[in-house]
């Protein structure tokens, strides 16, 4: 099957910064992908390249297997919501509506309306005046409306109060069921994304670490806790994500396969949470593309 | 498209529309004012209103000269009025949409960013031309009989065709300071750029072609210190040649003819000294020629920053 998202060697620059740099990937279609990292990590530069609002600095990158360029056939497959839920603060409820009718030939707007009605929104006061999470849910339907098959989240929950995230959450959830698409959704908070997502990526300092079923991830993954002094009979090929060592105890994350361990190892599944958190605090760790081995 | 250009820029066009409006209106009726003013002075002059009391005729004479001469101090600070275009239709064009952050709403629709700018500058470009056309016309009319725009730095940029083309430079140059980024930042930039780009032409203007020079003898000479315009066309300079060729200033030609009663030569006093008049002008035929040498420049240059606005915007905008 096509991936949805399919990039090689990917890099954006900033003058001399990278925001991201080398980053290959093939994301599955049908998917809800979680993008986590820490701020600055590269992930708004990701899904700004995918949305086709930053043109990549090196690298190339396919959607749905064409390359991204300024047609409307490219543009209708994808839908965008930012950071900020970027309105045109003018522009009334009911102006949006237009707005992305006009824009969109296949623009649901039966489907628009009827949500809007539901979400007890008011069409005639401008964006401006409505509250963080009242724009974040029109800014989701405008881009649900558009009938996208990709459907990229920079941060759509990152201003919002837990109420207002659960709704905008429930929102989403209920239309990728509606309609199947893909999603890709970026965060920080993990326990955002838990109960949603079915694929993670996480992206540190501009590289991808991790790229991979969550269910996978989970069964592969285990921490282990034993002796300090076990930690060199740890089969030399284990790929170790973290390791830390308290006092006489050492704790261990690793990928580990059908490596055998020696008995004085502890073996516990992991959490999504723990997970995400070792990948994030070594930033040299990496599931990507290949096992590697520490030490 | 036409719904959100119109939906975004709409009090901006209708701003400028009532100004243009009132500026328009102003004209039309003060050119009204001066033009049955002057019926009354050609009756006047020729008799068949002998019966009239002077003091009629001298009323309509200082009407004739004042609505005359606030007509054009009004046209003077209309040179302005394309200012708003590049300021308020131009400048926030793209800037507000990158310092809103809506470009990334906009930019993700099914609308190529190309089709997007072709759209807005087009429908902007359109109504700055016809604004600039109307104000032209309106100012063509008023000014006749009154003032010659050849030759004339307050006039000719805003008669005939002219300001249609000076609008639409207008509107360009405020979308190209626009990618800038910051609204206000364009606007200022905007505000001082044009002027300038105005000065340079009125220094650029008399060179468009190279100006054409007459020998003429007593009969055919201007007299007196020669205005800048005049029925022949638009003058740079008025010198003096005499027998051997050797050019002349009017004062030194003065001083050649010794006439008590007059400090430039006189038609008599080229006659008895052989001194001829050369004049250094642009004949009246030229006028069409300069409006379209202007206008050529004016829309090369609004292309040429439609080109680069069209490159940024459709790939290396952020």
């Amino acid at each position: 099957m096509t991936p949805a998202i399919e990039s090689r060697d990917l890099g954006r620059r900033y003058r001399r910064t990278w925001a991201l740099r080398g980053c290959t990937l093939a994301l599955p279609e049908g998917r809800v992908i979680a993008l986590v990292g820490p701020n600055g990590a590269g992930k708004s530069t990701l899904l700004n390249l995918a949305a086709g609002l930053l043109q990549p600095s090196e690298g190339t990158l396919r959607i749905f297997g064409e390359p991204l360029d300024d047609r409307p056939a490219a543009l209708a497959r994808i839908s965008y919501m930012a950071q900020e839920t970027a309105l045109y603060p003018t522009f009334t409820v009911a102006e949006l509506l237009t707005f992305g009718r006009r824009l969109n030939p296949g623009w649901d707007d039966r489907w628009a309306r009827e949500r809007l009605s539901r979400l007890r929104l008011p069409s005639d006061v401008p964006a401006g005046r409505l509250s963080g999470g009242q724009r974040a849910q029109v800014a989701l339907v405008l881009a649900l409306a558009k009938r996208p098959r990709l459907l990229l989240l920079d941060e759509p929950l990152a201003s919002l109060d837990p109420v207002a995230r659960h709704d905008v959450m429930a929102l989403l959830m209920e239309s990728v069921a509606e309609a199947g698409m893909t999603v890709v959704l970026s965060s920080h908070i993990i326990s955002d994304l838990v109960d949603t997502c079915d694929w993670l990526v996480t992206i540190n300092q501009g590289r991808v670490q991790v790229s991979g079923d969550i269910d996978e991830l989970l069964a592969t993954h285990r921490l282990l806790t034993g002796p300090r002094e076990a930690l060199d009979s740890l089969p030399p090929r284990l790929p170790v994500v973290a390791h830390t060592v308290n006092g006489r105890q050492a704790s261990v994350l690793a990928r580990i396969g059908a490596h055998r361990l020696a008995p004085v190892w502890t073996v516990n599944e992991v959490s999504l949470d723990e997970l995400v958190l070792c990948y994030l605090r070594q930033p040299a760790s990496s599931a990507l593309p290949g096992p590697t081995s520490v030490r | 498209m036409l719904w959100l250009t119109w939906r975004q820029h709409r009090w901006q066009l209708i701003g400028v529309a009532v100004v243009v409006a009132v500026y328009c209106g102003y004209l039309v009726y003060a050119g009204l004012q001066a033009h049955q003013a002057s019926q009354v002075l050609d009756a006047c002059s020729s008799g068949s209103g002998a019966g009239l009391p002077s003091p009629s005729c001298e009323s309509a004479s200082s009407t004739v000269n004042d609505v005359h001469s606030s007509m054009i101090n009004v046209v003077t600070f209309g040179n302005l009025l394309p200012l708003a275009v590049g300021m308020f239709w131009g400048a926030p064009l793209i800037s507000r949409e990158l310092e809103q952050g809506t470009y990334r709403l906009t930019f993700t629709q099914t609308v190529s960013r190309r089709r997007w700018l072709a759209v807005k500058l087009g429908i902007l470009s359109g109504a700055a031309a016809l604004l600039g056309t109307v104000t032209g016309a309106v100012v063509s009319w008023s000014q006749q009989g009154a003032n010659e725009p050849f030759g004339d730095d307050r006039l000719f940029s805003q008669a005939g065709a002219v300001p249609a083309a000076t609008w639409v430079f207008a509107l360009l140059t405020g979308a190209t300071l626009g990618l800038l980024r910051r609204t206000t930042a364009a606007i200022a930039v905007t505000l001082v750029a044009l002027p300038l780009v105005f000065a340079g032409l009125l220094f650029l203007r008399p060179h468009y072609l190279p100006p054409a020079e007459r020998l003429v003898g007593g009969s055919a000479m201007i007299q007196g210190e020669a205005p800048s315009n005049d029925p022949r066309g638009w003058l740079f300079s008025v010198s003096y040649l005499d027998r051997t060729g050797r050019e002349l200033s009017p004062s030194a030609a003065g001083t050649v003819c010794a006439d008590p009663a007059n400090t430039f030569p006189s038609p008599q006093c080229l006659d008895r000294t052989g001194l001829r008049q050369r004049i250094v002008y642009h004949p009246t035929d030229r006028y069409p020629w300069f409006q379209l040498i202007e206008m050529g420049i004016l829309l090369t240059a609004a292309g040429a920053m439609a080109l680069v606005i069209r490159w940024r915007v459709s790939r290396h905008l952020v």
